[in-house]
């Protein structure tokens, strides 16, 4: 009996060595998961600005900017728009910035900070207070690179047995590290004569705050510059290294997913059944917008500025 | 009779009187049985009692013992119903073995209960009896009501009240000094005509309670009458002949004039106190009496005696308070107050009407979209000209009498560049062409925070007219209020595929006047020039309407519309009134009286048409601007205030 309990406290301690004692495995992190999220450039008003002012004072306000998402960001332009009448200002008002995209070796992503200055020119008559917003935007180039692991099955007449896989929806949650995102994939085997065509149906939507515009406008849309802006999205998709038939571009819907087809190229229909990747790749251009009210106040008696 | 044998008497009857108590047994007697009905000895073997006659042979049930109270005989009824229940189901099980004692303990149930009757009416005699006994024994203890006794304690009283009155004389207490003999005179009188002298002894409690109305300063006449009233009502209740004749009266008058008395108690109780509590206790007791006049069930001539008495009394307070209680008597002021406070509430009650109705106006108006809204700025600060305290001197005067009313001009916080103008008239209601003289002067110029007092002083009140008159204050003043839109304007292009701004709220200058202003959707879309429709900007609504709930618009002297840099306004109202492609349109004169119409009806909405001249500029060189439209309105208000005044005599 001492025997059998020997043995056991022995198996027991050697099955405590490796994790347990300092001369043990050591536990590997894991690593950021670079590719998810829904945000791209983050703007945001600093609270040291100052959004209180008193009449004829001047403001200086600042913009945190952080590049949240996976794609770089290079030549965005950016815009302070404010009640001119009331708020005027004094440095120039517009101008470029680029952030680094989350990495590997820059998890958090690229940080940066604008500084910008205004002045009050008065009041309306009558008025002690008033309230006039300043506006932050931001237009710049933006990318979305999803991939998803689908089952493409040849044999849309069910007779092998066996299969490696079954089609069916493959759901793409959390977001792609960009703020447009594709949701949903749907694969659909077509039959076409003796073939069977793979289809994709891929559901994209933008989940972001901004709002999305083509990317050859990109930055002209933080400019005073006559352009005509759509929510159009570049796209592009490949299968097992070759590339699908895709549409273009693609108009998003101002609500909801936007559903875009794309087609491979067509199996014999007694091909095995397989999984494989897809991969699919949004340009588009993305504006972000801040917005800073800033309240202006009069002293008693104060005279005009 | 004592120890005699009963002559008559059946089997269980119970005895009517208490019974005698049967004849002792000899200690060496023959062995005897008791009587269970008497409890008297008889020989053994005796088939009836030589006492009460009762058969001695059978089951005999013993009755009741006259002694018994009223709760053993109920005990034992109850003991007895159970055993005959208990024997009646024996005699069913037995199949009728015990028939006999069923039989005899249900006769002996039969007589407890009769025994039971008897108690309970020999009880209720016997407490008449002992109340009769005792009022005998009251009257024996202090004799009978000789003519000695009967002016003997009233002479008591009639020294005492001497004394009493002579020492509240010598300490200078005049007024309780005749009250003490005055009630022992009283006294004596109420108990010699009720031959019940010490009833009128109550009287005294007279001086002792206006003793205590001096101690508190509330000796008025009105209270020394309330208080005898009181003393008297109580001494009348002593009073077998009078107590139910003054339940009554009372009954009936609380009833009927109930709404009086509670209107009347309630300002003599503010006088009183000389605190004016919160008129909202009188008008609950109000309401709550009136819900009792309607709800309780009382004869129909009662009730209708009711709502004529409270109509008839409020309707003479209503239109002749001077009838209530001499003029500037504490107890008029009170009455008068209360009064004012439910005619001040009735105006609440208009004035919400008002809102109400304004409401569902502005409702319907922004439904068919004829209406703008707007905000307003600083709302939480005061603001405007108030007539305060409007009062008259004299509420009825003589035709050859001067009418003297006066009031407080008040000016809140006003926030303007210039000071505020502010002429003050009065004139009789209705009769503008009769106007009182103001002092110290008609025309004010204030800047923020100032109150100055006026009085509106009519020589002779005959030129007022006779009979109740209201003279009314009025207050006018030119005022401008402000009003800014903020907008946002893009590029038609690039509106389409960006999210909507939400419309932003007009703001407008504190004020009488409310300004509403409204440019459509946001952001404004700037067509180009390739575009059809390009040229026209958004049509600007304006809405004016009243932001005080006291006054009105009089007259609107000026309207300023001033749209955003690279914008015109081409015309209002589809008059081409404003110069042409100018930014700015200034409006006055006949202009005005045509755009606004005499009298003004409020709200009014006006439309501005814009035009885009340069959708560059209004952008300068951004992908959207923020721009404000901005109205500015210069106005005369009023507001009136009166005050009622009535004119006796004879007009010449």
């Amino acid at each position: 009996m001492r025997k059998v309990l020997f043995l056991l406290l022995f198996l027991v301690a050697c099955q405590m060595v490796p994790s347990q004692l300092p001369f043990g495995k050591q536990q590997v992190k894991a690593l950021p998961n670079i590719l998810s999220g829904t945000s791209a450039l983050q703007a945001s008003f600093n609270k040291n600005s100052m959004s209180n002012i008193y009449m004829c004072q001047q403001a200086n306000v600042f913009v945190d900017l952080k590049n949240a998402g996976a794609s770089n960001i290079s030549g965005a332009a950016y815009i302070f728009i404010s009640e001119e009448q009331y708020l005027k200002p004094l440095d120039k008002k517009s101008g470029v910035f680029s952030l680094e995209g989350k990495s590997l070796y820059n998890p958090n992503g690229g940080i940066a900070q604008l500084s910008f200055k205004l002045e009050n020119k008065g009041l309306p008559p009558q008025l002690e207070s008033y309230s006039s917003p300043l506006i932050f935007q931001a237009c710049y180039k933006y990318q979305t690179v999803a991939n998803a692991q689908i089952c493409i099955d040849p044999d849309i007449s069910n007779l092998k047995r066996g299969k490696v896989c079954s089609v069916q929806p493959v759901s793409l949650s959390g977001g792609q590290g960009a703020p447009v995102a594709v949701v949903r994939v749907e694969p659909l085997m077509v039959p076409e004569k003796d073939k069977v065509k793979p289809m994709l149906a891929v559901y994209v939507k933008n989940l972001g705050d901004g709002a999305v515009i083509s990317q050859e406008n990109a930055e002209l849309a933080c400019s005073g510059k006559k352009v005509t802006l759509s929510s159009t999205v570049a796209l592009r998709a490949e299968m097992f290294g070759v590339e699908l038939d895709c549409p273009d571009s693609v108009r998003l819907e101002p609500q909801g997913e936007t559903r875009i087809i794309c087609s491979s190229t067509a199996l014999s229909s007694s091909a095995d059944t397989f999984s494989t990747v897809l991969l699919v790749q949004l340009d588009y251009g993305y504006v972000t917008t801040a917005v800073l009210p800033v309240s202006i106040n009069a002293i008693a008696e104060q005279k005009p500025c | 009779m004592v120890g005699a044998p009963p002559v008559n008497g059946s089997v269980g009857a119970p005895p009517v009187a208490p019974p005698s108590p049967p004849p002792q047994a000899p200690p060496a007697a023959p062995p005897q049985i008791t009587c269970p009905n008497c409890t008297g000895p008889n020989p053994a073997g005796s088939a009836v009692c030589q006492w009460c006659g009762s058969n001695l042979s059978g089951p005999v049930a013993k009755p009741a013992p006259a002694g018994e109270s009223v709760e053993d005989l109920q005990r034992k009824e109850k003991q007895l119903k159970r055993e005959v229940v208990g024997s009646t189901i024996m005699a069913v099980a037995t199949e009728g073995a015990t028939a006999g004692e069923t039989a005899g303990k249900a006769a002996q149930l039969k007589q407890t209960e009769e025994a039971l009757k008897e108690a309970k009416k020999r009880e209720s005699e016997a407490e008449s009896r002992k109340n009769s006994a005792e009022s005998k024994l009251a009257t024996a203890s202090t004799g009978p009501l000789t003519p000695k006794k009967l002016f003997a304690q009233p002479a008591m009283v009639f020294v005492i009240s001497l004394v009493l009155f002579l020492y509240l004389r010598y300490i200078k207490m005049n007024s309780i000094a005749n009250w003490v003999l005055i009630s022992g005179l009283i006294s004596i009188i109420i108990g010699i005509i009720f031959k019940e002298p010490k009833k009128g002894l109550l009287f005294l409690l007279v001086p002792l309670l206006i003793g205590f109305l001096n101690m508190m300063n509330l000796v008025t006449p009105a209270n020394s009458i309330i208080v005898v009233g009181f003393v008297s009502m109580l001494i009348l209740l002593t009073f077998e002949k009078t107590r139910e004749f003054v339940n009554k009266v009372l009954n009936v008058g609380v009833y009927v004039a109930g709404g009086v008395l509670i209107f009347w108690l309630s300002a003599w109780a503010q006088v009183q106190i000389g605190v004016s509590y919160p008129h909202i206790v009188t008008t609950t007791l109000m309401i709550a009496y009136f819900s009792f006049v309607l709800f309780k069930k009382e004869k129909p001539a009662i009730k209708f005696s009711a709502i004529v008495v409270n109509i008839l009394f409020f309707f003479v307070i209503f239109t002749m308070p001077t009838i209530i209680a001499p003029q500037d008597s504490a107890f008029y002021n009170s009455v008068e107050s209360q009064r004012a406070a439910w005619v001040d509430m009735l105006s609440g009650v208009g004035l919400m009407g008002k809102e109400i109705y304004k409401g569902a106006q502005m409702q319907y108006y922004t439904a068919i979209g004829d209406y703008e809204s707007g905000v307003e700025a600083e709302q939480q600060k005061p603001l405007g000209v108030f007539l305060d305290n409007i009062g008259i001197s004299s509420k009825m005067v003589q035709v050859t009498d001067s009418i003297n009313a006066f009031g407080t001009l008040r000016v809140e916080s006003f926030k303007t560049a210039q000071p505020v103008d502010v002429s003050v008239r009065c004139y009789v209601k209705d009769r503008e062409n009769v106007e009182g003289s103001i002092s110290p002067t008609a025309k004010f110029s204030v800047e923020q925070y100032e109150s100055q007092d006026i009085d509106c002083i009519f020589p002779e009140a005959g030129d007022v007219g006779v009979g109740p008159q209201v003279i009314d204050f009025e207050a006018s003043f030119s005022f401008t209020t402000s009003a800014y839109l903020k907008s946002y304007f893009m590029e038609q292009s690039r509106i389409r595929d960006l999210r909507r701004q939400e419309n932003p709220v007009a703001v407008f200058t504190g004020g009488p006047l409310m300004i509403g202003l409204g440019a459509g959707q946001q952001p404004v879309a700037l067509l180009d020039k390739s575009q059809p429709g390009f040229g026209s900007g958004p049509t600007l609504g304006i809405t004016f309407d009243k932001n005080w709930l006291e006054g009105e618009l009089l007259n609107v002297t000026r309207l300023n519309i001033s749209v955003p840099s690279g914008l015109t306004v081409n015309d209002v109202d589809g008059r081409k009134i404003c110069p042409d492609k100018s930014q700015n349109c200034v409006l006055e004169g006949d202009a005005l009286k045509r755009l606004f119409g005499k009298p003004i009806v409020l709200p009014k909405t006006i439309r501005v048409h814009t035009g885009i001249s340069d959708p560059a500029l209004v952008l300068s060189n951004a992908p959207m601007a923020i721009q404000s439209f901005k109205v500015g309105v210069e106005y005369v208000y009023v507001i009136r205030k009166g005050v009622e005044v009535i004119v006796t005599g004879v007009s010449s």
